[in-house]
């Protein structure tokens, strides 16, 4: 075949060929991007080491010694632990503000396609003035309405029910116990029996044509389940703790050598796989397809991966990662950390644990330490701060203003006689737009859905305008101590990068399963 | 629910109640529910604004701070010519695109009534009691709104409310041009400043306080200059109507060019005041014209003769490869810049240079165009001679404008080729493309302007230093350009296959193919789209404020709240806050709903 090629070649028309000049275009724009990057990261990696602060990750071991306002944990004794800290509030706020921005952005939709004038106008004022102003200002404005709140005195402290003062919001707030893991997992298992019922009783209904109460027996179900499970019924899922450190007990005993061997194997079964399958994606049976230069660059970029992934397993490289972070394992680990995990499901998941699973605690305003300051309690009841109401409360309402327009068009988009044909069946008009019209608005609004959640995960960034410590504002901080810029911003990249990931990936899925079948 | 009385069949308002707000049970529960709400809500906001903690003389008196921040005194001139051209420009396109929609005597009156009644509502239910928080955290109840100023403005607003309620079935046959109208209302908001007295904070000759605060009319001190502008721009309209008339077809496309260059033209000469020394004129930019004049000519001189056209591609290739050597050469600044017009130039000849008139027109394009961009860049790369004690003349408002403005310049042309590059056959090209638009995509905005003010600096070699402002338009052009680039992108998708097989069969080669028959569609598409993006770079500007950048939204929340002198603002942020809501919905609002107005008239989405 080589000796075909070189007999045909032919110097004189061989650079004028467009597959030729296709190829070498872009191996001459990859030589000029890299070398661009190079330079600028070569410069960047120079004024850095002239500066006297090189570029290393070393302060992600050391102590910042600063505190966070608020977090799981305030005063953290690692770079790495302080960045956690503020991941978890960007995640907190993240998850908090999608519920709420879903359902309020939801009903605001669903209000300005009210039939009912005063409605639809108090829903689009409310839509065109917040939508109109930039989300800053808005966040600002929250954090100086409730700072100007008067201050917390000492004529305040004692026990209190609602609060709300300069120093945050206090309010009572059922506070989990011990047993609370195996009341919640077997509260899912409960869920799931109760929508049995309701399938059973449901299809009981279509099959024999009588009123077979589905709503109300699979309420009870769950009523009478979830009664059982308070009392102490949880204590079943006690045998899911009694697997667990029994797993916990194998994954230790295997040595790393198999882990290493086990994900070798499925990188190249993986690779091998993808390879095979654009390879025969052009195979129609009768005959061979040519494969485009996009297949070439696939199949070659994961036969790439998966050698790199066996190197990542075998070579010491993937040891030296570990040694990277000075001891501190964050990258790599041969066994994944599974040991650890189902050690920790087993010691939350115990036959021994008893006591009610949750506790109503009510807030108390109590002295701060030994000086004259007044406080709300830390461990009692729930405290929302400033900066956390600001930014939760910025974020959520704006982007439940830009989820209502999604909602609004999404309802729009399906066509009127759907809903002519739902009326036509006798359907109330809250069924109607319970089964027939969200359901399939719902398949249109679900990419731009996802836009605005991606949005909103960016936009919790704000939150270091009103001193919420989140990523960003953690992050400052520490390059404030150590004057580690670059790596910060790696790291926010990172972060940001995968939580965008991990978005868009949730969406992609339901975009897919909820896509109409077609030929 | 209402029983169909009469008066529910057969009055028109009888039938509206009934068929919007109370057409079935639920319905009416809303509708009483939601009037609760919206009532409540207004109160508060009412009680809120007029509550006598706030202070808003702290607004008023900084208003020049707000706009300007410290630009010198003795050049006020300059920023009120900024803001006449704007006008200007705004005068004439309403003259010359005025589509000749006209309204009746009755609908003025109409909407007159609509106004008055609304102010009429809004007065009565006005609460006349506030809250105000005590220190010791008792509430105190204070008198907002007494009965006398009630009743002083209720009445008018009443009596008015009736005679526009007869008078709007008034039947006269006289119509007037909307634009004309619109024009007499803004005229009328300009002679309200004249009229209209609030308190305000005036120092005497030793710079004391002056208490209690004098009435004196709004913007106290600039009623002249908006008066003189609002005639200028009144002039300008009847230019662009006498224009319009007499069916002068150039202005269709000199209006959208001037708006392209004024913010250009105002931000490099008129508000920096440009330090331009004669010698450089005579040794950089006269010699680059007439070297670039003299090289345009002959490309569309030779653009179709067919002895050369054998070698065109060569010849792209050759001026590619110069203009990257020019760029890589210590030369002027200008020398690089007219180098990408000439290979503009060179790819867009062949296709207008075909006939004697198409080669007249084009060189007459060339020489004006070279002539601008000389001009544009001698002002923008002088320095300026205006001294403020901040180190740039750019604070406030005008900041603001200068980023949202020259964030979308920097970011289209940016956004156009990466979306070019993800759409490409070829995959490297394409990877890297996609690559660095979901990575800019992914990271918010925060964390890029983070990383131009304290690591862009690291990345530049030793001696290039920029400005903060201007390592912020960097970043902002990436930012945003990402961002543009996914919205063209999708208008370049929905271009049909047939229009590139078309250019293909013509002879076209890739680049007029994409720049002359693709692009131009595809963005058509998406103005609506673009326009939405630039009012988002309008409101993200106001970010700026976190990385210390004196932009309005700093000024608001830290400068103001830190005056000690001549009076004390400290801690009113507040105010500053619901001012600068206020200020930002405007003109988003204003902008969003004359951009819905220009789509309209585009045609777009109609097809």
């Amino acid at each position: 075949m080589l000796g075909k090629v070189l007999k045909n070649f032919d110097i004189r028309t061989f650079w004028r060929d467009v597959r030729f000049l296709k190829w070498a275009g872009q191996v001459l724009f990859l030589v000029l991007f890299a070398y661009s990057l190079l330079l600028f990261v070569q410069t960047g990696i120079n004024n850095l080491q002239s500066t006297n602060i090189p570029f290393s990750f070393d302060f992600l071991g050391d102590t910042p010694g600063v505190s966070i306002a608020e977090g799981f944990e305030t005063l953290p004794d690692s770079g790495l632990r302080m960045l956690h800290v503020g991941m978890f509030n960007m995640i907190r706020i993240m998850i908090g503000g999608i519920i709420v921005a879903t359902i309020f952005g939801t009903l605001l939709g669903i209000a300005r396609l009210s039939s009912n004038w005063i409605v639809e106008k108090a829903a689009t004022s409310l839509l065109e003035v917040v939508r109109n102003v930039p989300l800053l200002v808005q966040i600002l404005f929250f954090q100086a309405f409730l700072l100007s709140f008067p201050r917390l005195e000492e004529r305040d402290r004692g026990e209190i029910m609602f609060h709300v003062s300069s120093k945050g919001i206090a309010y009572p707030w059922p506070e989990r116990q011990e047993s609370a893991f195996m009341f919640f997992g077997l509260l899912l298992i409960t869920i799931y029996l109760a929508r049995t019922v309701f399938k059973w009783r449901v299809s009981l209904l279509e099959k024999e044509g009588r009123d077979t109460n589905p709503f109300l027996w699979s309420f009870l179900t769950f009523l009478v389940l979830t009664f059982g499970n308070w009392v102490g019924g949880y204590k079943l899922m006690g045998i899911i703790g009694l697997i667990s450190g029994y797993i916990s007990t194998m994954f230790d005993s295997i040595p790393s050598i198999a882990y290493q061997g086990l994900f070798s194997v499925t990188a190249v079964f993986l690779g091998f796989r993808y390879i095979r399958k654009q390879i025969r994606n052009t195979d129609t049976g009768e005959i061979r397809g040519i494969l485009s230069d996009d297949d070439y660059f696939r199949i070659i970029l994961s036969g790439v991966v998966a050698v790199f992934v066996v190197l990542l397993m075998f070579m010491p490289f993937g040891q030296n990662l570990t040694y990277f972070l000075e001891g501190d394992e964050l990258f790599y680990k041969s066994n994944w950390g599974m040991p650890q995990f189902f050690d920790g499901v087993a010691k939350r998941f115990d036959f021994n644990i008893s006591g009610p699973p949750v506790i109503m605690s009510y807030p108390e305003i109590v002295q701060a330490g030994t000086t004259k300051f007044t406080r709300y309690s830390p461990d009692l009841g729930k405290v929302t701060t400033v900066g956390y109401f600001a930014t939760w409360f910025g974020v959520t309402l704006y982007t439940a203003i830009f989820i209502s327009e999604v909602v609004r068009s999404g309802i729009m988009a399906i066509s009127k006689g759907q809903s002519e044909a739902g009326l036509s069946l006798g359907l109330r008009r809250r069924s109607l737009l319970r089964l027939i019209i969200l359901p399939q608005a719902f398949r249109v609004m679900l990419p731009p859905m996802g836009n605005q959640y991606l949005n909103l995960a960016k936009n919790t960034s704000l939150g270091v305008a009103v001193a919420y410590p989140e990523v960003v504002a953690v992050g400052q901080t520490l390059y404030n101590q150590e004057g580690q810029t670059l790596p910060v911003f790696l790291v926010w990249m990172i972060f940001y990068c995968s939580i965008s990931l991990s978005i868009s990936s949730i969406i992609n899925y339901y975009n897919r399963k909820m896509k109409i079948v077609e030929r | 629910m209402i029983k169909d009385t009469k008066f529910f069949i057969e009055n028109p308002y009888g039938r509206w109640v009934r068929d919007n707000l109370f057409s079935s049970s639920s319905s009416a529960f809303l509708t009483f529910f939601a009037g609760f709400m919206v009532i409540y809500s207004y109160r508060g906001i009412v009680g809120f604004i007029l509550n006598p903690e706030r202070m808003w003389t702290s607004v008023t008196y900084n208003m020049k701070l707000y706009m300007i921040l410290a630009y010198p005194d003795e050049a006020m001139i300059r920023v009120w010519l900024s803001v006449g051209l704007a006008l200007i420009l705004g005068g004439l396109s309403i003259g010359f695109y005025n589509s000749g929609k006209t309204i009746s005597l009755g609908g003025i009156f109409q909407k007159l009534f609509t106004i008055s009644a609304v102010i009429a509502l809004l007065i009565a239910l006005a609460p006349t009691n506030t809250n105000v928080i005590q220190n010791d955290g008792s509430i105190e109840v204070v008198e907002i709104i007494s009965r006398d100023i009630r009743m002083l403005i209720l009445g008018p607003s009443l009596v008015l409310t009736l005679a526009f309620f007869f008078l709007r079935n008034i039947k006269i046959k006289n119509l007037f041009n909307t634009a004309k109208v619109n024009l007499t209302y803004f005229g009328l908001i300009i002679g309200s400043l004249y009229f209209i007295k609030i308190p305000t904070i005036s120092l005497d000759s030793s710079g004391e306080r002056i208490i209690p605060d004098p009435f004196l009319p709004i913007a106290s001190t600039t009623y002249i200059p908006w008066t003189i502008l609002y005639v200028a721009m009144l002039l300008f309209f009847f230019i662009g109507s006498l224009l319009k008339n007499r069916d002068i077809k150039i202005m269709a496309r000199l209006i959208p060019i001037s708006w392209f260059l004024c913010p250009l033209f105002i931000f490099s000469w008129i508000f920096k005041k440009p330090l331009v020394e004669l010698n450089t004129v005579f040794s950089a930019d006269i010699p680059s014209i007439l070297v670039f004049g003299i090289i345009g000519f002959l490309i569309i001189r030779f653009s179709d003769n067919e002895s050369i056209g054998v070698y065109r591609t060569p010849i792209n290739i050759g001026f590619l490869v110069l203009s990257i050597i020019v760029f890589l050469l210590p030369l002027v600044f200008i020398f690089k810049a007219t180098m990408v017009l000439l290979l503009l130039l060179l790819v867009v000849s062949p296709a207008i240079a075909t006939t004697k008139e198409g080669k007249r027109q084009l060189f007459i394009v060339w020489i004006v165009s070279l002539f601008v961009l000389t001009f544009l860049i001698r002002g923008a790369s002088s320095d300026t001679m205006l001294v403020t004690p901040t180190g740039s003349i750019f604070g406030g408002f005008s900041l603001t404008w200068l980023l949202a403005i020259f964030g979308t310049y920097a970011s289209f042309p940016l956004g156009l080729a990466l979306a070019l590059g993800r759409t490409s056959t070829l995959p490297v090209i394409r990877i890297i493309c996609t690559g660095i638009i979901e990575i800019v995509r992914s990271v918010p905005y925060i964390t890029w302007l983070f990383f131009a003010s304290v690591m862009l600096t690291v990345f530049l070699p030793t001696g290039v230093e920029f400005n903060l402002i201007i390592r912020v338009l960097i970043l902002t052009a990436f930012f945003s350009g990402a961002y543009f680039a996914e919205y063209i992108r999708g208008g370049l998708q929905s271009i049909p296959k047939g229009q590139y097989e078309a250019a293909n069969a013509i002879g076209m080669n890739p680049f007029q193919r994409i720049f002359l028959v693709i692009v131009p569609q595809a963005l058509r598409t998406i103005i609506p789209t673009l326009v939405g993006s630039v009012i988002t770079s309008f409101k993200d500007s106001s970010l700026v404020a976190i990385i210390g950048l004196f932009d309005i939204l700093r000024i608001g929340t830290s400068v103001i709240p830190a005056q000690s002198q001549p009076v004390v603002f400290i801690g009113r942020n507040l105010e500053q806050l619901v001012f600068l809501s206020f200020f930002f919905w405007v003109f988003t609002f204003v902008f969003s709903r004359r951009s819905m107005k220009f789509e309209k008239r585009l045609g777009l989405g109609e097809r």
